[in-house]
């Protein structure tokens, strides 16, 4: 059924009466399927099956074809009765055909099942939103509004914070309290070592400088002793000569070391086979990557050849499969000091390691016997004499007691440790986790302080939401009374809010012709405001009007949307089409009806405008839709598309 | 220090491989005094250690190319590329721990501490 003025665009008002029973309510739920998409859809096989006409093909189709912006949008449905299926095809000039439903996306925020509603409207619709119970009058405001942009807005405040907290393990105020008091607990644990370090640091220098002087006078006493003095001297010195010994031989092993191949045969055998791999499969090579890529740019090859764009891209291309010429240098240094090094003996460098080591040994024992010896003679003097005798017990206590303490002051000052916070002494270690907490610590906070401004951002966009929906909800209310007083000047109905649905003045409802009329000034009021022109298509929309409300309603509609499609039967025209008539001279008529009484159908035939099919007839015209009377059929009427 | 824990990785083979970047920018990135003239033998042998823990075959050319490009940058003090300074902090980082779980008490002199050390690189090189 094309709604096409000749010459084309479309008809501002249509109006199609359709007796009860062929359809119309069928035809309404089909065209706001055709523009919410699946969204529209209860999409159960059951639901689907009763678009079957009864005995109908296992198959069917409706389809709309919309103008946008003067451009066709085609959408189309494709029914499969047998499995309970529905497709979507979308058309548009600029996509061609596409499955699925692809409305233009400035579309998208209209051709939604809630949205769709409000201008493919009947009377459930009207009744709905007077009914507290139902939010379609604050979600028509919503959605024309595009009031949801601020819960968008939110979720990106929201994903930006999840985005920039992902991987945190604190984000709470109970994280932050316990990342402070582990913060607070180190400071006060660094304090506690850095005090007794300080004490201990003390004691010990005071110690030692004890055991010096307390060690030089007893060695001044011990050598007044004339009988061991010129043996413990000689013992002294030897001892002195065997400890040198020791440091030397364990600088030159130490300073030996220094090459890896000293410290075991196999890794000189290794970097030597390394070497002669790297020989063997020519790295580096002898020509450099900058060789070719220079051999690239000349005009012919070093062979003579001239070199074509193919050539060189080739040249160019493999060029990358050799070293540059500072890695060539490099890896030709590598293996000559490697050669130089190792020569034709790798394990010589280790086996003078061995040697090394056995003179170590050999230094050692030298050492530990000249030491006994010096020990032995000392004994021997200090054994007649008590006092030389207490002096020494007492060195030999200070000096344990210098141990211990320089043990303990090592560990203060040791790199690493891995005790717990409260047993190590460690205070680079401290430092570290303290400087780590302090990490954690700031990085909490700052998550803290993004949550508040997340939280301060949402509130505000959800509270901006409510009070832009309040603000419009009032605007629309007060425009919509200007309507409605117009619609019924007898009447003293009025809106007095619009909030989850419309509440009326001083009352809880009103009848059903109230309640209509009320959803057109509302509706009215709403399209005014939109920036897109939607048509409007209504199901009986006089049908339980008074006649006085009708005629205003009539001198409404054409006011309502540029484009107006309104489902009638006969009787409702009394009142409301000369109304509209008067209104809006431009209208289109179109009576469509079920094929069966003969008289009426012969009456149809003969008119200038009609089309057949096989169980109905369509008339465009204003005389044959004034004299159409049939306004009941059989209850089985049709059903199909 | 770093040496002694270097060679002791080496010789493990077993790099401390979930070190982060993070963890291995405290240690060196250049050879510092008499090791300077060694530096390029370390190299070697670093070298050919990552290449056997990487599975690199000294046959293979291309691989072999491939893989030393990658961990050699000749105009780095190191003469080291940033992965391959990496992975050598990685093996030292690994000698450090094979140290410290051979070692029973800290080694207070040098004398006792060199042959312990030998035999640590020994045995640690025959059960890598």
């Amino acid at each position: 059924m094309s709604l096409e003025r000749e010459g084309g665009g479309a008809h501002p008002l249509v109006l199609l009466q359709m007796p009860n029973g062929t359809g119309k309510t069928t035809t309404l739920q089909l065209l706001r399927a055709a523009l919410s998409g699946a969204d529209g859809w209860a999409t159960s096989p059951d639901e689907i099956l009763r678009y079957q006409k009864k005995g109908g093909s296992e198959t069917g189709s409706f389809q709309v074809r919309l103008l946008h912006n003067s451009r066709p949008l085609t959408v189309t449905l494709e029914f499969d009765f047998g499995v309970g299926e529905v497709r979507y095809s979308t058309t548009l000039p600029s996509s061609g055909l596409q499955t699925g439903f692809h409305p233009p996306r400035d579309l998208r925020q209209f051709f939604r099942q809630s949205f769709v509603r409000l201008f493919v409207f009947d009377g459930e619709l009207a009744s709905q939103l007077l009914d507290a119970h139902h939010t379609d009058a604050s979600r028509a405001i919503e959605d024309l509004f595009q009031l949801d942009l601020f819960k968008r807005i939110a979720g990106h405040v929201e994903a930006y914070w999840e985005r920039e907290t992902d991987g945190r393990t604190a984000k709470t105020e109970q994280g932050m309290s316990r990342r402070r008091n582990a913060l607070d607990n180190l400071r006060h644990r660094i304090e506690q070592v850095e005090t007794a370090a300080k004490g201990d640091r003390t004691t010990l220098a005071s110690l030692r400088k004890n055991l010096d002087r307390k060690t030089s006078r007893y060695k001044d006493d011990l050598s007044k002793k004339t009988s061991i003095n010129r043996r413990l001297q000689e013992a002294e010195a030897s001892f002195q000569r065997a400890t040198a010994d020791v440091q030397a031989v364990s600088q030159r092993t130490l300073q030996h070391i220094r090459s890896p191949h000293a410290l075991s045969a196999s890794f000189g055998a290794e970097m030597i086979s390394l070497k002669d791999h790297l020989d063997r499969v020519k790295l580096p090579e002898s020509a450099s990557r900058e060789f070719f890529q220079e051999l690239a740019e000349e005009d012919e090859c070093v062979c003579g050849r001239a070199l074509d764009s193919e050539t060189r891209a080739a040249i160019v291309q493999r060029a990358s499969r050799y070293l540059g010429s500072d890695d060539v240098a490099l890896l030709n240094t590598l293996k000559s000091e490697a050669a130089a090094a190792l020569g034709d003996d790798p394990s010589r460098s280790s086996r003078i390691l061995d040697r090394l080591l056995t003179e170590i040994g050999e230094a050692v024992e030298t050492e530990n016997l000249t030491r006994n010896e010096r020990e032995l003679i000392e004994r021997e003097g200090v054994q007649d004499d008590p006092t030389l005798e207490a002096a020494m017990k007492e060195l030999h206590e200070l000096e344990s007691e210098v141990r211990t303490l320089s043990e303990r002051v090592e560990k203060y000052d040791a790199s690493a440790d891995s005790a717990p916070d409260d047993k190590t002494l460690s205070l680079k270690e401290l430092r570290r986790r303290l400087d780590k907490a302090e990490t954690e610590y700031a990085e909490v906070t700052q998550t803290l302080a993004l949550k508040e401004k997340r939280d301060v951002l949402i509130r505000l966009l959800s509270k901006s939401q409510e009070r832009a929906r309040r603000a419009l909800g009032l605007q629309i209310c007060a425009e919509a009374n200007k309507r409605i007083e117009v619609l019924m000047p007898d009447n003293d109905i009025r809106i007095r809010s619009v909030d989850r649905s419309i509440s009326l003045e001083g009352q809880r409802g009103g009848s059903q012709g109230e309640t209509l009329a009320v959803a057109y000034a509302f509706l009215a009021t709403l399209f005014d405001r939109a920036n897109f022109q939607l048509p409007f298509v209504v199901d009986s929309p006089a049908g339980a009007i008074d006649l006085t409300i009708r005629r205003e309603i009539g001198r409404l509609v054409p006011r309502l949307a540029e484009q107006f499609v309104a489902f009638t039967i006969s009787s409702e025209r009394q009142g409301f089409v000369p109304a509209l008539e008067g209104a809006s001279p431009d209208i289109l008529f179109l009576t469509l009806f079920r094929k069966g009484n003969a008289d009426l159908d012969a009456r149809a035939r003969q008119e200038l405008d009609v089309e057949e099919t096989g169980d109905g007839l369509l008339v465009r015209g204003r005389g044959f839709f004034h004299s159409f009377q049939l306004d009941s059929e059989p209850a089985d009427a049709v059903q199909a598309p | 220090m770093y040496y002694l824990c270097l060679m002791a990785g080496l010789a493990a083979g077993e790099p401390l491989s979930d070190l982060t970047v993070a963890d291995t920018s405290e240690l060196v990135d250049n050879f510092p005094g008499e090791y300077r003239e060694r530096g390029r033998l370390i190299i070697a042998f670093f070298l050919s250690r990552e290449l056997r823990q990487l599975g690199v075959k000294l046959t293979e050319r291309d691989a072999l190319h491939s893989t030393i490009s990658r961990l050699v940058d000749p105009n780095s003090s190191s003469w080291l590329s940033d992965e391959g300074m990496r992975r050598m902090n990685q093996y030292a980082h690994g000698g450090f721990d094979v140290l410290v779980a051979r070692f029973d008490d800290k080694p207070r002199h040098i004398e006792t501490f060199l042959p312990m050390y030998a035999e640590i690189i020994r045995t640690a090189q025959d059960d890598a």
